[in-house]
């Protein structure tokens, strides 16, 4: 057994009064991937952000390598050889990969009273990380134009540029595409092998088996307990997670034989061609397909978010045009993006006001809009779709990630929709949460709402769709029925070059 | 539970009920100081503190608070108008002209305040539909526009308007002057408006997050646009009350006004960044300045050293401002 290199015991934390994280334990040996698992608000991320000095501890020690530490900022952190990579990126979109790696601690040389910046020097370094990371990323290439899972691998350059014994990881796969992660595994065992030992925090359970070693399980701010990965399969940690008393669902299908929305031959650019499909009344029409196979882009066009080159799309057999998001919104539909915190939700807002912004026209009245009502439907959703909250004048932004993405849930069911398209409505929130999502899809298509899912997890579009459509590099290739389908057949069409 | 969360509800929407002294000072530092200085002028001057007084200092901010509507609305949208001061003055020369060639009254008014919003529409169109940077957008106003209304006038006021039309701005009513009674009109309508009705909200959701706002169907490029509309418009209401005020269409009037009416929003707490703002602080804002400057005459300040002072106190606002915010997260 190797050396425990980061211990924790009795760490506790309250904010304003709720104790976030109420003596919490980890211990963590070197080489070795620890997963931490909890539902959101479990205090994970609670742990972590005290673990890398972004909070204070109320009690409790840290121990790095038997030395009790007591940092009091990240850079500390980093000093001892701490290091995070969070879910939100902390990279400068506008400078390249090698200054962004070697942010705040540039190499430079005096000359006199003149300090020069050894770019030449910073370019070979950043390079020798990344060549042993085995990526092609050019040092000089600006951070903006990277793809999400080239941006994660900069952050991860990014904390080795450091001498790390420590890497912390919260969420790393939640945005990448699965040949993504599986490159990311392969890193992160690389580092293992360097004796690095690594945090990961994630919501998909799956992936766990294939990369974790052992997993410590949190729940309402308290440490449950730790095993090895081959003492918990799925069906245990679930139950630790959550406590006893919780199922999976799996939901009786729907779907009529009326056709909600016709799309015809969608076309924008090399973002997606010539792509065709029906909704039916009380149907979930999944979208599967890897990351860039366009199937953002199609719903955004959809919704009218971004504009297209061709196509048109008939709702009750009726031509209709949307331009717009307000003439979408018009024609019954509603749109869950993907990023809630930067498209779906106003985080400095309280929820009343996020679920108000679309209905002003319903909320108007003769003069002025009427608050109350705003209020007491936020108050309704709030109870109805379980919203953990203070109160509906919360803001938005003081929800954890599950209850936020309720909020925009309320926020387009008070819309009255026919239509509701989710785009990755479970990303980044916990089991518990998206058995409740699960649930109030189900629920939607029995009241005759037709709804398109876009997933990037296979086994959450085989559990929710009536029927799946799968996209590859912006091309329809595969309409399938959901029946005895299986992850393997639709990673084959995901994978072909053929239209259907 | 729900219970107890319905009557968090019912007290309003602060964080905290408990009383406690310091986040009562943050919360309300700016009016503290405001009375503080006006306690301090009361003691040092005694003409200070008299109903007459009192009534020019808000007469004085008066005209320039109605601009400071659409500052504040324009600033809450995220954007910036740097063109009000020159709308102001094109708008007063261009009512003088009108009436002094023999348009009636109620055709010019209305001309003047159409005049007004249409600059808008130009400025907050081409900002909106062509998503440029309003900075850029009315940098470029300010100068056409300015240079427009001294074109029109070769440069010389234009006096000699119909007596009636001097009442507008110079009647009292039970003493208070009626520039202050428009005053409080316009704010008490606008202030109506930000809070309660769809209009206002959408000001506030784009400039808290555009995108957001556009997803959720708000009509971005039309609110913007109409945020400027009115904005104008507003400077043609001053524009008009100016010419009434002084008499006479000054092509040179109104200049620095945009400054003024920036650094009212700014005291005031309404956040540069967009999203967040309160037309009751703008008042307070005006205020503050307005209050300083009247103190400093009465004490016999010299007039250069009244700007360094104004310079520092809308410093120390920001840097208020900025600590507050700070303690709210």
């Amino acid at each position: 057994m190797s050396k425990t290199i980061l211990r924790a015991e009795g760490v506790s934390k309250s904010f304003g009064g709720t104790l976030a994280l109420d003596n919490a334990e980890l211990e963590l040996r070197s080489g070795e991937v620890h997963a931490l698992v909890g539902a959101n608000g479990a205090g994970k991320s609670t742990l972590i952000k005290i673990i890398t000095g972004a909070y204070s501890k109320d009690e409790g020690h840290i121990y790095l390598e038997d030395k009790e530490i007591n940092v009091k900022s990240t850079f500390e952190a980093r000093e001892l050889g701490i290091s995070a990579v969070y879910q939100e990126f902390s990279l400068i979109n506008t400078l390249s990969v090698a200054e962004n790696i070697y942010l705040g601690k540039l190499i430079s040389k005096k000359h006199g009273p003149v300090e020069k910046i050894q770019w030449q020097e910073i370019i070979e370094n950043a390079k020798k990380i990344l060549d042993m990371l085995e990526s092609d990323i050019s040092p000089n290439t600006i951070v903006g134009s990277l793809s999400v899972a080239q941006k994660q691998l900069v952050e991860i350059a990014k904390a080795l540029s450091n001498d790390i014994k420590v890497l912390i990881m919260d969420e790393p796969s939640a945005s990448l595409s699965d040949n993504d992660i599986e490159n990311m595994f392969k890193l992160i065992k690389g580092l293992k092998e360097k004796g690095i030992g690594i945090v990961y925090v994630s919501h998909r359970l799956e992936e766990l088996p294939i990369i974790a070693d052992r997993i410590s399980v949190y729940r309402d701010g308290k440490y449950i307990k730790t095993l090895n990965i081959d003492e918990a399969p799925k069906k245990v940690i679930i139950e630790n997670m959550v406590g006893p008393g919780m199922v999976e669902t799996k939901r009786t299908p729907c779907s009529t034989s009326e056709v909600l929305m016709e799309v015809q031959n969608f076309s924008s650019g090399k973002k997606f061609k010539n792509i065709s499909f029906q909704l039916h009344k009380g149907e979930v029409l999944g979208i599967a397909g890897l990351a860039g196979a366009g199937r953002t882009e199609l719903v955004r066009a959809i919704f009218g978010v971004d504009s297209k080159d061709s196509g048109k799309i008939c709702i009750h057999g009726k031509e209709t045009v949307i331009r717009n998001p307000a003439d979408a919104k018009k024609a019954g539909i509603g749109f869950i993006s993907e990023d809630r915190k930067e498209e779906g939700l106003i985080l400095n807002l309280p929820l009343h006001t996020n679920l108000g912004m679309t209905i002003l026209d319903k909320l108007k009245r003769f003069i002025g809009l009427d608050l109350d009502k705003e209020v007491q439907l936020m108050d309704d959703y709030i109870s109805s779709l379980k919203i953990k909250c203070r109160d509906s004048a919360q803001k938005a932004g003081n929800l954890s990630g599950g209850n936020q993405q309720k909020v925009v849930i309320a926020k387009w069911l008070a819309t009255k929709p026919e239509i509701l398209i989710m785009d990755e409505p479970t990303r980044g929130i916990d089991i518990g949460s998206k058995n409740q999502i699960y649930d109030l899809i189900d629920d939607l298509a029995k009241q005759g709402i037709g709804i398109i899912m876009i997933s990037s997890e296979l086994p959450e579009v085989l559990q929710v769709s009536d029927r799946i459509i799968v996209l590859a590099a912006g091309k329809k290739t595969g309409e399938i029925e959901n029946k005895e389908l299986t992850q393997d057949i639709l990673l084959d069409y995901a994978t072909r070059k053929q239209a259907v | 539970m729900i219970k107890a969360d319905n009557t968090v509800v019912l007290k309003g929407k602060n964080e905290v009920s408990k009383f406690n002294v310091k986040d009562f000072l943050m919360k309300y530092i700016m009016y503290i100081v405001l009375v503080l200085m006006s306690i301090t002028l009361a003691v040092a001057n005694d003409k200070f503190l008299t109903t007459g007084n009192m009534m020019t200092i808000l007469k004085q901010i008066s005209i320039q608070s109605i601009v400071a509507i659409g500052m504040t609305m324009i600033i809450i949208s995220g954007n910036i108008d740097l063109s009000v001061g020159s709308v102001v003055a094109f708008c007063s020369v261009t009512g003088a002209m009108m009436m002094t060639s023999g348009v009636p009254i109620w055709l010019a008014v209305l001309l003047v305040v159409g005049i007004g919003g249409l600059l808008g529409f130009v400025s907050g169109g081409v900002t909106a539909k062509l998503k440029l940077h309003s900075f850029l957008v009315t940098l470029a106003l300010m100068q056409a526009v300015r240079g427009l209304a001294q074109t029109i006038t070769g440069g010389y006021p234009k006096a000699g308007l119909p007596e009636v039309f001097g009442a507008v701005a110079a009647k009292s009513i039970f003493g208070i002057p009626i520039l202050v009674i428009y005053m409080i009109i316009f704010y008490a309508v606008f202030i109506y408006i930000m809070k309660y009705t769809a209009f206002g909200r959408s000001i506030y959701a784009i400039g808290s997050n555009e995108e957001s706002a556009r997803l959720s169907g708000i009509n971005v490029e039309k609110v913007k646009t109409m945020v400027f509309v009115i904005s104008s418009a507003l400077c043609g209401v001053a524009g008009l009350l100016l010419t009434s005020k002084v008499r006479s269409g000054d092509p040179t009037s109104a200049n620095g006004w945009e400054m003024d009416a920036i650094a009212g929003a700014i005291i005031g707490g309404t956040n540069m960044a967009g999203g967040e703002g309160k037309l009751g602080g703008t008042i307070i804002g005006l205020l503050f300045v307005g209050i300083l400057a009247n103190g400093m005459v009465l004490l016999g300040v010299n007039a250069y050293m009244q700007s360094v002072v104004k310079g520092l106190v809308i410093f120390l606002a920001v840097i208020i401002n900025s600590i507050q915010k700070r303690s709210q997260n």
